[in-house]
Order: structure tokens, then sequence, then C-alpha cells
């Protein structure tokens, strides 16, 4: 009886996480006609949000953006990009800061990032793609190894 | 608000309350509409005679200085929770955000106090010792403000970034250390220039660097600011088979290799230290590179590989390779560096060694950490060997309490036992 038990929750659990685990992906962002020629690959991704690339093909500055390390967007897009949680980067970037390297600011918002990025050249940020509009063009899509949820109605 | 508060300050000496209302009604119209030159010079016509008494006019000077300030807060709050505009992060363990200077000038810095108490194997040792004790342990316990550091970075473009760090080291001493060094009439306290030099992107993957730089060789040496290492005692293999430093040309840049970026460094050193540490050699020329890289998201891995020579023996020639590697998974860490240096003129100039580090936590902000060091030189026999465990505790609020036991053992010239404690503050 206890094994049965066991054994349905283990199933139940499973079942959750699976059902959990596709979430709507993420877009990474530049404004509206501002995207390179190429689209940008996830080692760049990682690059510009870890700014270890700074500057764009023109030699502009990249401006990346972070939304707020408790939002859930930033903690997927930590994860998926980083495989580390916010927290978890910060050692990353106290060792930047003695280098003379900030990381990224933050913005409160889907919404305020793409004003931001939409009206500042060189600014790059993310959002979910069911945010996306015709303000900003998209130049990665980052989402969950278990795959991307439809965008809720 | 410039300018009402240059209107305000203008008026405070020896204001007329009357003065003050027609200023005032000059205020509000300017807020409504932008009155003509005319209106806002013509006189009222109404001026009152009545004088105010000192003490209504302190009163008054009382409420602008307050209306003053608290305009200026919600001024200034306005601006930081403008939701608009991007603002740095403050979350637990995130770095500080410096000081800002001026527009694209950045300041920060840390400071470090130590307690450092010897045991009796240790300073026993040290008595009957007649060379100079060139370790950062006294033969003494002592309190000492072992850092004063301060960094400043420039960016004046995307392009260029202008980078300094000036440390004062052993700034404070109790009781105060005599170095004999320099003729036994002042205090070891020095103010070095750690790093001074100037970057330029020539492309995203290729930057040149000039000036005075940390040595590229393994990880701790690049990255041995007192806030980022785990230990007061510092691993011998990171600071005694190589000068820590050089001044000359660098190239570097991060490279994407598939999913990972491979980070490289090449650089060139002819002498010429700016501001050598006394208590250190310099290279007299140098030629090297190190390149490292992720394995997995969790495992680093370096490898650096040098040749050069040293100041006050010109005429040796060191060859020195180093790997290095650290894993981390959630808080637990795992480091380690191995170097091997071989000299052009046989064995004196040869030195080995390695150590292996474990941080673990055992708090919420707690962590405990051991690690192993072995070191030969080939001018001793035998193989020095250091151990050591610690504590350590870092609070989100930048400053790191760090208290540890280290043990050496076998010949171990120049290392210390005892206890080793330090406070770190980041700023």
């Amino acid at each position: 009886m206890l094994a049965f038990a066991t054994l349905l929750l283990a199933c139940v659990t499973s079942s959750s996480v699976t059902a959990a685990g596709a979430e709507v992906a993420i877009a990474v962002v530049v404004g509206k006609g501002r995207a390179p020629a190429t689209p940008l690959s996830p080692a760049l991704v990682v690059g510009i949000f870890a700014r270890k690339r700074q500057l764009w093909s023109d030699r502009s500055p990249i401006l990346p953006v972070n939304l707020p390390a408790s939002h859930p967007l930033r903690r997927n897009f930590s994860r998926w990009v980083f495989d580390r949680t916010p927290e978890e980067m910060q050692d990353y970037w106290n060792d930047q800061y003695f280098h003379g390297v900030l990381p990224p600011p933050v913005l409160a918002s889907e919404e305020a990032v793409l004003r931001f990025v939409a009206s500042t050249p060189g600014a790059i940020g993310y959002v979910s793609t069911c945010a996306v509009d015709r303000r900003v063009d998209v130049l990665a899509i980052v989402q969950s190894p278990d795959g991307a949820a439809p965008c809720p109605r | 608000m410039g300018s009402v508060v240059r209107r305000l300050a203008n008026l405070l000496p020896g204001m007329k309350l009357a003065r003050w209302k027609q200023m005032n009604n000059e205020f509000a119209m300017s807020r409504r509409s932008r009155p003509s030159a005319s209106a806002r010079t013509a006189p009222s016509g109404r001026d009152s005679p009545w004088r105010p008494a000192a003490a209504e006019i302190w009163l008054v000077r009382l409420c602008i200085a307050m209306v003053v300030g608290l305009t200026a807060t919600a001024v200034l709050a306005g601006e930081v929770a403008d939701p608009d505009l991007p603002v740095a992060e403050h979350i637990p363990d995130s770095p500080p955000t410096g000081i800002r200077l001026a527009p694209g000038v950045t300041f920060s810095g840390y400071g470090t106090l130590q307690l450092l108490v010897p045991d009796r194997r240790s300073r026993s040792q040290s008595d009957s010792d007649d060379e100079d004790d060139e370790s950062q342990f006294s033969r003494r316990a002592r309190l000492d403000l072992s850092h004063l550091s301060g960094i400043v970075w420039w960016e004046p473009s995307p392009a260029w970034k202008v980078l300094g760090e000036v440390d004062l080291q052993d700034v404070v001493q109790v009781p105060r250390h005599v170095d004999d060094d320099n003729d036994g009439s002042d205090s070891s306290s020095f103010v070095a220039l750690d790093r001074l030099y100037v970057d330029y992107h020539v492309t995203d993957s290729l930057s040149v660097r000039g000036g005075k730089f940390l040595t590229p060789i393994g990880r701790w040496n690049q990255e041995h600011s007192d806030p980022l290492v785990w230990t007061v005692l510092r691993p011998l293999i990171s600071q005694s088979a190589f000068p820590t430093s050089a001044t000359g040309l660098m190239v570097f840049g991060s490279v994407p290799v598939d999913a990972r970026w491979v980070d490289y460094q090449i650089y060139a050193a002819d002498g010429g230290e700016w501001r050598p540490d006394p208590h250190s050699q310099a290279f007299d020329r140098a030629l090297g590179m190190r390149i490292s890289t992720s394995l997995d998201r969790s495992l680093q891995f370096g490898f650096s590989l040098s040749r050069f020579g040293e100041e006050g023996d010109a005429s040796t020639s060191f060859t020195l390779a180093g790997i290095d590697a650290a894993w981390s998974w959630h808080k637990v860490e795992f480091s380690g560096e191995a170097i091997v240096r071989h000299g052009s003129d046989g064995s004196p100039g040869n030195e080995d060694g390695w150590f292996g580090q474990a941080v673990v936590p055992v708090g919420e902000r707690w962590w405990a950490v051991a690690r192993v060091e072995a070191y030969r030189r080939a001018a001793v026999v035998s193989r020095s060997r250091t151990a050591l465990i610690g504590l350590v505790y870092k609070s989100s609020a930048h400053w790191v309490f760090k208290a540890e036991w280290a043990r050496a053992s076998g010949s171990a010239d120049g290392l210390p036992s005892g206890l080793l404690s330090s406070v770190t503050l980041v700023y």
C-alpha cells in the first residue's frame, strides 16, 4: 500500500514538473530598425548580458538592460541563459566590479523595457514573446529546455 | 528647479518680506507662463512700509529652507523612481555601484583590517631567523590596516577605458612593524600602484592594454582583492613564482566558441616596472599568455605560459607553466592551481607547487574553507606544506569577515602558522 502511494505520488510529481517546465519563451529585442544583419547566437546573448560584448559591429556601445531580480521573466532568462539564478550571478559581477565593469541596470517592467529599447540607440533588453510589438525587433528567442508554452489568452 | 534655487539663494540675505512676496508672485507667474523680460523686472509699486522682526525673518528663512529641501528631495526621488530610466540593481550580494565622480568616471575600492596572531612555533622560529620576514605574516601578533585601496576608472568613449588602483598597504599597525629594509627607521607601510592602464577596444574580440597590470598567471593573482578571495593568507604559488604585476603591453579579448567563451591574454614587458613593490621582484622582461574558458557552466579552466627574467638576475630566464580550475555548484566551490617553473641555468631557479581549496556553505551567509598547499623551491631540499581551515561571513552590505588557522610544515621558510583574521569593507 505504501509502495503504491509512493509510486502514485512520484507519477503526480513527475507530471506536474513536466507541465510546469514549458513556459512562455523570451524574446531578446532591440529598437525597430536597429537589428544587426545576423541574429544573435546563444553565445552572443550570454556575452552581451555578461558584459563581455560591449560594442555593436558599428562600434557603438551595447546598452543591455535587465528586469528586476524578482521578476519571473528575469529569473527564467538568468536560468536559461546563464544556468544560474540572478543571486548566483553576483559572484561573477563582484569579480567584474574590480575590473571596472558594472552589471546591466534594471527597468521595472516589460513595458519599460520596450519603451527604453525603442527610444535608445544601442539598447537591448528582453521581454516575453507575448509582449513583443511593433516598436522592437527580435534578435533571439530564449526558451526553456522543456519547450515554449503558448501565450495565455 | 535650478533657477528657483538661485532665486531663493539670492533672497536669503537681508530679505524683506514685501520683496519676497513680489518675487513669489513673479515665480508663480513664471510657472503659469513664461513672462517677458519687462514683466519680470517691472516694479510692483506696492512696497509695504512694514518691516518684519528678526524672528520673523528667520522663520521665513527656515520655511524656505524646508521648502527647498523637500522640493529637492522630491525631485531627486522622482528621478530615481522614473520607471523609464534604468537604475542600478540592489539585491543581496550585488556589487556596489561605485561613486560617480563625473560623467564616465567611477570610484570604488575596499579597506581591510587584519588581526594576525602567529603561534608559538612560528614565533620561536622567526626569533632565531636572521633573514627578513617578507611574508604577509608578522613575527608578533598585530592589528593591521593592511589595505586601503582606491580604484578609479574612466570611460571617455565606448572604445577607451583608463583604470588605476592605488593601494595604501599597512597604513596603521599596532604594534608598529619596523621594516629592516628601510634603515629600520620607517614602518613597512607602502603606497602601492597595483594597476594603471589604458584599454583600447580595437574590435569587440580584440583589445589592447598599455600600462601596469596584474600578471595573468593563474586565477588568484588577477582576482586577488580581499573581497574576492576566501582566505586572508594568499597561496605561495600565486605570488612567489613570478612577479605579480607587469608594466608593458597586453592584447586580450573574448571569443565565442560554440556556446562558450574563450578568454585570452597575451602580454609582453621589458622591465621598467612602474612603482615596484620593494618586497617583491619585478620583471626584467616577460612574454606570456593565458587562456581560460568554461568547460561547462560550472567548471572553469585556465592555462598560463610565460617566459621571463627578473630584475637583479637578468641572466637567468624562467619558463613557467600553470593550470587552474574552479568548479562551483550553488554555494559550493572547489578550486586549485598548479605551476612549474624552470630556470635556464639549472636547478636554483626551479620551483613547483599546487594548492587545492574547498568552500562549503555552513549557514545562511557563512562558509567553511579548507586549503592545502605544497611548494618546492630548488634551493630548499624538502617540500613545504601548508594546511588551512577557516570560516567566512559575507554580509549583504558589502563587508566580509574571515578567520582561519594556518599550519605550515616541512621547510616552511616564510610561511606562517597561526590565526589570521580580517574584516574587509567594499565601497
